[in-house]
């Protein structure tokens, strides 16, 4: 384990990606007020300014995400885990790019793609497209002050790496006092490497929800457009963008089942409140694709709108659960 | 038809609502006994919720069964003997519960389903003329599989739950949804793929 050259990584990440985001931060507020003027005054050249601003964002945050690709393959090239025992390696880190602070920042990279994509192909939906900029301002903001994979890059990995560290120099200079505390620590290490970081799992359930979740954003926004309109194109909006989304929001839970099974066999997970949350929101996207068959019928156009509205607020319900700290998903 | 699955559609969504408002007591249940309770998640009262949480699911299951027992034949049958058909169903699961666990009862359900469903992917797959509300091969094969995939599901946690092929049978159930719903939802973009492939 090269614990200097990991820590050297991480501070390029730190140096190169905080200044990074703070003028995606700064540029998105341009952008958001851009957004505000155009809603307001309905002059083109805001609208148009906006774009490009929210596009030099896009650019940036690709920049950071490759940053943290970056990072996570020198996590892969600095850091084993070895059995301190037999001085076997039982394993390299293979850290996915959606856990600890990234996982934010991959939703809001997802929503800002999608916006883009749905910017560009319907320009004329100019009041549709400034309100989901003004979205992709809040995203910045909540990640920018709440989730911000660069101000410590993987927090939580790298606790644990560290301790194991100092673990391991204390083995070394003979001031480890007893050895079972050593062998704790590596039982621990090894059980969240296999059965969190390095495993195929979390490669795919996580961002087919994150990439889900991302496109129901603009599913909640045509929904109140859907109430204020009352114009086709947004219900046509709404459909397309949820039957998008809820593909990979059905597959990512269920592909959950078969790791909780055997990752989480003796943990408290069955009707725990993020699997309630998850049955929850997923029969409500269900609920809101069976009721738009419909919607040329009486009342259920209202109806639809306010069930993608409530799907939207179950959604980040959903999200937010895992921080409350019941069950096995919970962060405590 | 035309009103016969308008009525099934808001069915099925008045259904979904009522398990949604399950998993949304189980939350709040789940919130306020972690903080009364120390050590909540490993106590005999976490054991006890389990179970409560399972037994106020069936009904609804039951409930999703029978709309979907209305909707599978309806590919089928004429409309007055699809009444017929939730009747019976529903009586066997009521005997069936009455007699036995409502575990059976369910059961019971699931095993009548699971050929007429089978026989139904079969027939649409063979091109046969069953009524159905979406026009399109590939839309209505979706529909068959995502309707199956939800029986075997279902089956599956019912009756194969410490089953060492458990696993091995949520995998196809899972194939069955996810094909189903990619079948349902993104028809035309599969269809423009298959265009071009043969094109080349």
């Amino acid at each position: 384990m090269d614990f200097s050259a990991y820590l050297s990584a991480r501070n390029t990440v730190q140096f190169l990606g905080e200044p990074l985001f703070t003028t995606v931060f700064l540029l998105a507020l341009i952008s958001c007020v851009l957004s505000v003027l155009y809603l307001y005054k309905k002059e083109e050249r805001y609208e148009k300014m906006s774009f490009l601003i929210s596009l030099a964002c896009v650019f940036l945050l690709t920049i950071g995400f490759i940053l943290l690709i970056y990072f996570h393959i020198k996590i892969h090239q600095t850091i084993d885990l070895q059995d301190p025992f037999s001085n076997e390696i039982v394993g390299k880190y293979w850290i996915p790019l959606w856990i600890n602070e990234e996982k934010l920042y991959f939703w809001m990279f997802c929503f800002a793609i999608i916006m883009i994509l749905i910017w560009k192909s319907k320009r004329e939906m100019r009041e549709f497209n400034v309100s989901l900029n003004l979205i992709f301002g809040v995203y910045v903001f909540v990640c920018f002050f709440f989730s911000n994979p660069f101000k410590s890059p993987l927090s939580q990995f790298h606790e644990e790496i560290s301790l194991w560290n100092s673990a391991l120099a204390a083995l070394k200079t003979g001031q480890l006092a007893h050895w079972y505390v050593l062998a704790q620590l590596f039982e621990s290490m090894y059980g969240r490497m296999v059965y969190y970081y390095n495993t195929s799992y979390m490669w795919i359930h996580p961002p087919l929800l994150f990439f889900s979740y991302a496109a129901f954003t603009v599913t909640f926004l045509a929904c109140i457009f859907m109430l204020l309109k009352k114009d086709d194109t947004y219900e046509n909006l709404a459909y397309s963008i949820t039957k998008i989304g809820y593909l990979p929001l059905t597959f990512g839970i269920l592909i959950g089942y078969p790791w909780a099974v055997v990752a989480w066999q003796n943990e408290p997970w069955w009707w725990a409140p993020k699997i309630n949350a998850s049955i929850l929101m997923w029969i409500l996207y269900t609920s809101f694709l069976h009721l738009r068959i419909y919607v040329r019928e009486k009342k259920i156009w209202n109806l639809t709108a306010y069930l993608g509205i409530i799907c939207f607020i179950t959604l980040i319900f959903t999200y937010l659960v895992t921080y409350l700290g019941v069950g096995a998903h919970a962060y405590r | 038809m035309r009103n016969y699955d308008f009525i099934i559609v808001i069915g099925t969504v008045i259904v979904l609502a009522i398990l949604g408002f399950a998993c949304l007591f189980g939350i709040i249940y789940a919130y306020e006994s972690a903080k009364n309770i120390p050590n909540w998640e490993y106590s005999k009262e976490y054991s006890n919720y389990v179970s409560t949480m399972n037994k106020i699911a069936t009904p609804i299951v039951v409930a999703l069964l029978i709309l979907l027992s209305l909707c599978i034949p309806k590919r089928v049958f004429p409309r007055n003997i699809l009444n017929i058909t939730a009747l019976v169903l529903i009586g066997i699961f009521g005997i069936i519960s009455i007699l036995f666990t409502y575990v059976e009862g369910l059961l019971v359900l699931l095993v009548i389903m699971l050929p007429i469903q089978t026989a139904v992917l079969i027939l649409t797959l063979l091109k046969f003329e069953l009524k159905y509300e979406k026009r399109g091969y590939l839309t209505q094969i979706g529909s068959s599989m995502i309707h199956l995939g939800i029986i075997v599901f279902i089956l599956n946690f019912v009756a194969l739950r410490t089953a060492t092929i458990h696993l091995m049978v949520f995998y196809i159930s899972m194939v069955l949804i996810c094909v189903g719903s990619a079948f349902t939802f993104y028809t035309q973009e599969i269809y423009e793929q298959i265009k071009k492939f043969r094109e080349i």
